[in-house]
């Protein structure tokens, strides 16, 4: 019991000390999702979408005729509390055999969307930029495993600065996802 | 340990927690909009606005263009013909896609789950691909099982596909390349067919699971 409470007691500090820690500008890091930071740049609320394993057989990526739908989606928000510009402009990751920027577009005045692929995502100086569905995105074309809830994926991601910033994220059910 | 320590254990746990929420306190009071109703005027219900985001509707049903689709299952659907009893969600997407798509679909199944059977078993949802030369019918199969194998997908020749969605207002094309890319375009809303397939309203781009879950209920009470 007195340890029961001495352990009530405990949690209700770690959580009154991280929840009042963040006094500046950063996001908070939600340990659900992935997070990582490197100089001023800073990747908070990261996760992937589930994904089959691309068939093998598949020769070229874009002709996809015969493929099975394999593709993941990867989201986070990027904040730069720097003093100068940066933008993502580059994703690898061992967990699909290629990795693209994109964005989805509005067209037919609203009623419809299409996706298309960007060379870099804007993270302004003391900004944040979020990755989310319906705007940027990071699309792992062609996993090379199966992608399911509770798997990981490990990113490395390439900014204008020449900054790397490697993240592991975790793969949710879209319904987990960061609100 | 005796009670007494206990108690003063139990009080410190007390102290420590008022603590915390003290200190606190001031960071969320900053950063909430200082209103008197809060979250729970938000999330009230009776036309609240959940229901109100998530969707909007036709002062009068929209008529349902003529056309079917040929389901990955073999079926049929035809718009005049959306089922009586049922709420037809329709919506125009491709299995290709990683972001908007399989998020309206995911987001639908979400709320049907959570709904009482009496109305989630009278709600249909029928996926019309925008990319029928490459969504295969077992790729759609698999696709949609990924979600609610309840849900029916098929395809129609793209140029019916167009005409179709734009007689409801959905402002798709045929897919194009453009420089080396395959672009490939998707509808944005979700319609909500009543029976015979006029358009009731539609639930506006990733209404979420909550927005499906608010106005549902009233749809099919009123139209299924």
């Amino acid at each position: 019991m007195s340890r029961t409470v001495a352990a009530v007691a405990s949690l209700a500090l770690l959580a009154g000390t991280a929840a009042c820690g963040s006094g500046d500008d950063a996001p908070a890091a939600d340990d659900r999702y992935g997070h990582a930071a490197t100089g001023d740049l800073a990747l908070t609320d990261g996760w992937a979408t589930e994904a089959p394993k691309a068939p093998t057989s598949s020769g070229d990526a874009t002709d996809m005729g015969s493929t099975m739908s394999a593709v993941s989606g990867a989201y986070f928000t990027l904040t730069n509390d720097g003093d100068t510009d940066d933008a993502l402009v580059g994703v690898s990751t061992d967990a699909a055999s290629q990795a693209q920027l994109h964005t989805t577009e509005s067209t037919g005045g609203g009623t419809g969307g299409t996706m298309k692929q960007v060379a870099r995502v804007p993270v302004p100086a003391g900004k944040s930029t979020r990755l989310t569905v319906g705007g940027y995105h990071v699309m792992l074309i062609s996993p090379t495993r199966a992608l399911s809830a509770g798997d990981e994926v490990s990113l490395r991601l390439r900014f204008a600065s020449g900054a790397d910033l490697d993240v592991t994220v975790p793969v949710l059910d879209r319904a987990d996802r960061p609100s | 340990m005796s009670p007494a320590r206990r108690t003063s254990l139990a009080l410190a746990a007390a102290v420590v927690a008022a603590l915390a929420l003290v200190g606190c306190g001031s960071t969320t009071q900053e950063s909430g909009s200082g209103g008197s109703g809060g979250a729970a005027t938000v999330e009230g219900t009776g036309g609240g606005s959940v229901a109100d985001r998530a969707f909007s509707s036709e002062p009068t049903p929209k008529p349902a263009p003529a056309g079917t689709v040929t389901n990955a299952d073999g079926s049929t659907f035809s718009y005049r013909s959306a089922p009586k009893g049922k709420l037809t969600l329709v919506y125009f997407g491709y299995t290709n896609c990683p972001d908007v798509c399989p998020t309206t679909m995911a987001d639908i199944a979400s709320a049907l789950a959570k709904l009482p059977d009496d109305v989630a078993d009278k709600v249909d949802v029928q996926l019309v691909s925008t990319d029928p030369r490459r969504d295969t019918d077992p790729q759609i199969t698999q696709w949609l099982a990924g979600f609610d194998p309840s849900f029916k997908g098929g395809r129609a020749p793209i140029d019916q596909v167009v005409t179709q969605a734009r007689a409801y207002g959905i402002g798709i094309s045929p897919p194009t390349t453009v420089k080396g890319d395959y672009e490939v375009t998707h509808g944005a809303q979700v319609l909500a067919l009543a029976p015979g397939g006029g358009e009731v309203g539609y639930f506006r781009e990733l209404a979420g699971p909550e927005g499906y879950a608010a106005v549902l209920p009233g749809l099919v009470k009123k139209w299924a």
